[in-house]
């Protein structure tokens, strides 16, 4: 359902942060997008959401796909009617409203009449924001704002949901909770994701594709099962080691960066 | 004694609602774009040479002028928004604050220029009239501005707490990018805020000029109503009501027993002593941290 062809996204004019990357979402999947801080997984994310305009940013190169659509240059508000919807890094609630507004807000763009029963399937979802609604956000936990995020954007009944580092800041408790509901939106709601981390642990609990980024390039991309099992990603992402012979030189590292370059 | 003070507390309590009404126009644009608007008693005055304009020109009985100027005072406020504010978005902050000082001036002279320097009178059905409850004898136009006042600013809060459009300008107000990713156009918000504001001070503009007189210079009345949107917290709409009454309030007391310099010191007096104690004013958002 989403195509994303040989993108480059360059800041300022000058700074080239994507190097032409390509990606695919098939319908009802999940999808890992992975990669450390700076590798361009986020920037990703805005040039699919329509945001890095207001960043000066600009998609120079390549396509953005939505069901065949073409949506590089189009408004947010355009993108998410045509039904991506991005829980934002950092949970970004609106603190100074409550719960159930900030669900409200989720809505906005709809004009249907199942908004409300959208909201109590949300309710249903996380019982603990029912008890909170009229809380104001900020006042939440970290894990409930997550929670929020995530019911504020299904609250535009997306039909592709990106989620934006869900683990960030929150305890490996919460993060557990965190994933399992993903799994049940897939499952259930028969949600597709893609969902942007950097916990490798996390992503692959769920998700069945992953595309590893690297500076700004997909450097890996395959089945999860087959990345759990390689030596590189085992070694950088899931910090299991094979080598027990000690030290280690930094020629041999990341030898994937030499083996397989996209496009470019 | 008792009488003396009632009246001087309905006087301050009908200014009250002008400022209220201005500051209120502060706190919509302070909101959702972060700017001070220094045009804000620009676009009050404006308002009332519009009402001005409608009656005696075109001879409009008072309550089309009335509604034809929200209307017309709406259009200003989205076509300044629209040409002036648009093209400054994420531009800094102080940049867009020098342009509404540039456009209150050119609103001055331009209003100025069309009609005129000299002061003019401004009639309203209830100028001059009177209303006697018991002792007290209440200017009509000092009740009809205190009620149309209080319900407008009703109506203005039900909009933001109820209205979907209102809750997501709140929301836009805290967070553009997330109102972006939310599908809010954050470009309406902007006009929207604008045309608002533009209508309330029209209102106020109306009453003003009915207490007193036209003048391009009676926009610095507006200014006045700055201590009152500070003391309310500048982002709070009820702080706006709450502090444009207590302000015109103690106005209107200082002036009935200290007289002139007393009146013009009083609330700024106010406003620095509680903005001592309460840095976000009395209404005003405090900061919600995670420890």
């Amino acid at each position: 359902m989403l195509e994303v062809r040989n993108v480059k996204v360059v800041y300022n004019d000058v700074i080239l942060v994507l190097k032409g990357i390509s990606l695919s979402v098939a319908e009802g999947s999940i999808v890992a997008l992975l990669g450390a801080n700076g590798a361009g997984k986020t920037t990703t994310a805005k040039a699919v959401c329509g945001l890095l305009e207001f960043q000066d940013g600009n998609v120079t190169e390549g396509t953005i796909e939505f069901f065949g659509a073409r949506i590089n240059d189009c408004s947010p508000e355009d993108i998410v009617g045509r039904g991506i919807s991005m829980v934002p890094e950092g949970r970004r609630v609106f603190v100074q409203l409550t719960v159930e507004e900030n669900l409200k807000v989720g809505s906005y763009l709809r004009r249907d009449s199942a908004v409300r029963k959208d909201l109590e399937d949300i309710w249903q979802l996380f019982p603990s924001l029912w008890r909170r609604r009229d809380v104001k956000a900020g006042y939440l936990s970290g894990g409930e704002q997550q929670m929020l995020a995530i019911g504020r954007a299904m609250m535009s009944r997306p039909r592709l949901l990106i989620l934006d580092e869900p683990s960030l800041g929150l305890s490996p408790r919460l993060v557990e909770e965190v994933f399992q509901v993903i799994a049940r939106l897939n499952k259930e709601a028969n949600m597709t994701l893609l969902i942007i981390e950097q916990n490798a642990h996390a992503a692959f609990s769920v998700a069945r594709y992953g595309y590893i980024m690297e500076n700004g390039r997909i450097v890996m991309d395959a089945d999860t099962d087959r990345l759990v099992r390689d030596a590189d990603v085992k070694e950088f992402y899931l910090g299991i080691t094979d080598n027990t012979s000690g030290r280690k030189s930094f020629n041999q590292v990341k030898s994937y960066k030499r083996r397989k370059r996209w496009l470019s | 004694m008792g009488t003396e003070i009632l009246q001087l507390m309905i006087g301050g309590f009908a200014t009250g609602s002008i400022y209220a009404l201005i500051a209120l126009g502060f706190v919509l644009i302070y909101k959702a774009t972060g700017i001070l608007n220094f045009a804000q008693g620009e676009l009050m005055m404006v308002g009332a040479y519009i009402y001005f304009a409608l009656v005696t020109e075109l001879q409009l009985p008072f309550l089309a002028a009335f509604l034809l100027t929200l209307v017309l005072s709406g259009i200003l406020g989205l076509v300044l928004e629209f040409v002036f504010i648009e093209r400054m978005v994420g531009e800094p902050v102080f940049s867009v604050v020098v342009i509404t000082l540039g456009l209150a001036s050119l609103l001055r002279s331009l209003t100025g220029i069309v009609f005129g320097v000299l002061e003019k009178g401004l009639a309203t059905p209830f100028s001059g009239k009177s209303l006697a409850i018991g002792p007290l004898v209440i200017w009509q136009t000092h009740a009809y501005a205190i009620v149309g006042g209080v319900a407008l600013f009703i109506i203005f809060m039900a909009f933001f707490k109820f209205s979907k459009t209102g809750i997501g300008m709140r929301a836009a107000a805290e967070d553009q990018d997330v109102a972006r990713l939310m599908g809010i156009n954050i470009g309406r918000v902007f006009g929207l805020s604008w045309i608002i504001a533009a209508v309330v001070a029209s209102v106020g503009g109306i009453f003003y000029g009915d207490l007193s007189f036209l003048e391009p210079h009676m926009s610095f009345f507006g200014l006045r109503a700055l201590p009152a949107a500070l003391l309310g917290g500048l982002d709070s709409v009820g702080g706006a009501l709450i502090g444009g009454l207590a302000i015109g309030l103690i106005e209107g007391l200082a002036g009935g027993y200290l007289g002139g310099t007393g009146q013009e010191l009083a609330p700024w007096i106010l406003v620095l002593v509680i903005l001592m104690a309460r840095p976000y004013g009395l209404f005003g958002t405090r900061e919600i941290k995670r420890v």
